[in-house]
């Protein structure tokens, strides 16, 4: 037996869906609104994810009414349910937060700490920073040796705060230009060699996002089946580094499911990608909503 | 003073070095990135003594190969003593076996010692403690427990040494974290040390419940990435005696790492009692990466009068 501590990582394959949604928010009264179409969609969404181990929806559309429903899934499915955000009305006021459901457990409320510009004035500043640390790891137990810890941050929480390394960290985000967001979950992915799972809507221009750190092996499979370009051009239309995009430019209300790979969440560069392993990730086909 | 060949004596001699090594430190554990070599020689009245080749292997992050030399000069009686200390750094990143960048850990001592080595080498039998002989005595400056594989070259030619001088040799060096006599046969040596820089004890005391005491420990885990990517089988195998040298506590206790740079650990004996000694062993997947054992000093007051 060798006299050092390492140990090949075994691959563990987890099913993740990743929607992509118009945002439930109405402006006048200044309300998350779950209408009869939205109930379809949540429904449709849902339908479609069984056998997902994660489902993640966007910002803004979430609200209590929803509670029972996503619960009832989770406990039936044996799931995590990170239910986009909602509002938590304080007074007059609002903290906006994300409901992580996990099965037969309580709730927990991952608050928005950093509100945007954008926000404040669609809600005529009435949606105010939640003050107080928060909890944002779940650590979940596969076997007494195997655990995996996951973690969520709510659209400008994850560019602003400090990360600690989870094997997933997802972020339901509400953007309409992401490239804030493909910089930092790029960098974050990269450094952490972890998965960073984003799931946006800005209505008119739908782009989910997940990052993992790949090889020009899959990079190339991923093009091909349309989970991601080729290469990317900046706003010059200069060619950038390709970035570890996994998903992008996803137009249209969508569910993407995939399988990522916990126990090896990084590719290996291609000339040394040769043993017997299996890819981060395997993407399923998505589902128009 | 203790002589190397005193302090190796209890180690395992081995009669292929390179297999040895091959089996249990790869490189591809990523453990280690760059190695260390050491030769320190002292001029002294016309006499150089030469002191063992010493190859550290190292984790962390070093961007290109670099050759330090140190050099030293001491007055004593109206002459001088120079002490100098060449070390080589160097990256596995930059290194190049056969025009190509690779090379497995023993291929690179291998290089590094030449072909010339004699038959008798010797491994430690045990996870060698930094506080403990011999690996104090071998290297003080080491900061993690190690095992080590002693190599010895096919002789040169011996020097003769003046008696008076050995003293003086020995004090100048502990800077240099040497603290083993001279003889003429160091030369031929070379001192292999593959440290275990994964974990280490930064507090060890006794904690007083209301009717029972505990023992508290903290452990602080090196930033090594493999921690926080990989699942990992912590494991502490502990004895503890009270006063009475009775045993009150004796079992493995897996840990939960909860992927933070320091884990607080606490071990309640079963039986009520003054603890008195312990001896723990910390296992990580299976492997010995630090041990310790010792008696607790208790109830010392002390007494200061300020005048």
């Amino acid at each position: 037996m060798s006299k050092l501590v390492y140990q090949e990582p075994q691959d563990y394959f987890v099913q993740v869906s990743v929607c992509s949604l118009n945002s439930f928010l109405v402006l006048n009264p200044f309300a998350v609104n779950i209408s009869e179409t939205n109930r379809l969609k949540i429904d449709a969404v849902l339908n479609n994810s069984i056998g997902s181990k994660f489902i993640l929806f966007p910002e803004y559309t979430y609200s209590d009414e929803l509670q029972e429903i996503y619960q009832n899934y989770c406990d039936e499915h044996g799931c995590i349910i990170i239910g986009g955000s909602g509002l938590d009305a304080i007074g007059d006021n609002f903290y906006a937060y994300s409901p992580v459901f996990l099965p037969n457990q309580e709730t927990i409320k991952v608050y928005k700490r950093h509100i945007t510009n954008d926000e404040t004035v669609y809600s005529e500043g009435r949606i105010i920073a939640y003050p107080n640390d928060i909890q944002r790891e779940i650590s979940i137990s596969v076997d007494e040796d195997t655990s995996f810890t996951v973690s969520v941050y709510v659209c400008y929480d994850f560019l602003i705060e400090n990360k600690k390394r989870t094997d997933v960290i997802f972020v339901p985000q509400y953007e309409q230009s992401p490239q804030q967001f493909i910089n930092e979950e790029d960098r974050i992915s990269k450094g952490m060699k972890n998965f960073v799972l984003g799931a946006n809507n800005s209505n008119n221009n739908q782009r989910s996002l997940g990052f993992a750190i790949l090889n020009n092996q899959l990079i190339t499979a991923l093009a091909a089946r349309h989970w991601r370009p080729e290469n990317y051009l900046d706003v010059q239309g200069n060619q950038m580094d390709f970035h570890h995009t996994i998903l992008y430019d996803t137009q249209g209300e969508k569910l993407l499911k995939f399988r990522i790979n916990i126990g090896r969440p990084y590719s290996l560069p291609y000339t040394y990608n040769l043993t017997d392993n299996q890819p981060i990730l395997i993407p399923l086909p998505d589902i128009a909503i | 003073m203790n002589k190397l060949s005193d302090l190796i004596k209890f180690f395992e001699p081995v009669s292929d070095w390179q297999e040895v090594v091959r089996n249990n430190f790869e490189r591809k554990s990523g453990t280690y990135s760059y190695v260390t070599v050491t030769d320190i020689e002292v001029k002294y009245n016309d006499q150089v003594f030469y002191y063992p080749t010493k190859i550290n292997f190292e984790y962390g992050y070093i961007k290109a190969l670099k050759e330090i030399v140190r050099r030293e000069k001491i007055s004593l009686n109206e002459k001088q003593i120079k002490i100098t200390e060449r070390k080589k750094i160097i990256p596995f990143g930059f290194y190049e076996r056969g025009k190509k960048y690779s090379g497995e850990i023993f291929q690179i001592i291998n290089d590094i010692v030449g072909t010339k080595i004699n038959s008798n080498c010797l491994f430690s039998p045990d996870l060698l403690t930094t506080r403990d002989s011999p690996l104090y005595n071998i290297d003080s400056n080491q900061k993690w427990a190690s095992y080590l594989l002693v190599l010895q070259r096919i002789s040169k030619n011996d020097s003769t040494v003046t008696p008076e001088m050995l003293d003086i040799l020995n004090d100048l060096l502990d800077d240099y974290g040497i603290h083993y006599g001279y003889d003429s046969s160091l030369r031929d040596f070379v001192l292999v040390i593959f440290p275990m820089p994964y974990i280490k004890v930064v507090e060890n005391k006794i904690k007083r419940n209301e009717s029972n005491e505990s023992i508290f420990l903290v452990l602080e885990v090196n930033q090594l990435g493999l921690f926080y990517t990989s699942q990992l089988k912590l494991e502490i195998d502990g004895l503890i005696k009270n006063v009475k040298k009775e045993i009150i506590y004796q079992k493995v206790e897996s840990v939960k790492f909860g992927k933070a740079k320091y884990q607080v650990i606490e071990l309640t004996p079963d039986s009520k009692g003054e603890i008195g000694f312990a001896a723990f062993s910390i296992k990580i997947n299976g492997i010995l990466v630090e041990k310790f054992s010792g008696y607790y000093i208790r109830d010392i007051k002390l007494d200061i009068k300020v005048k």
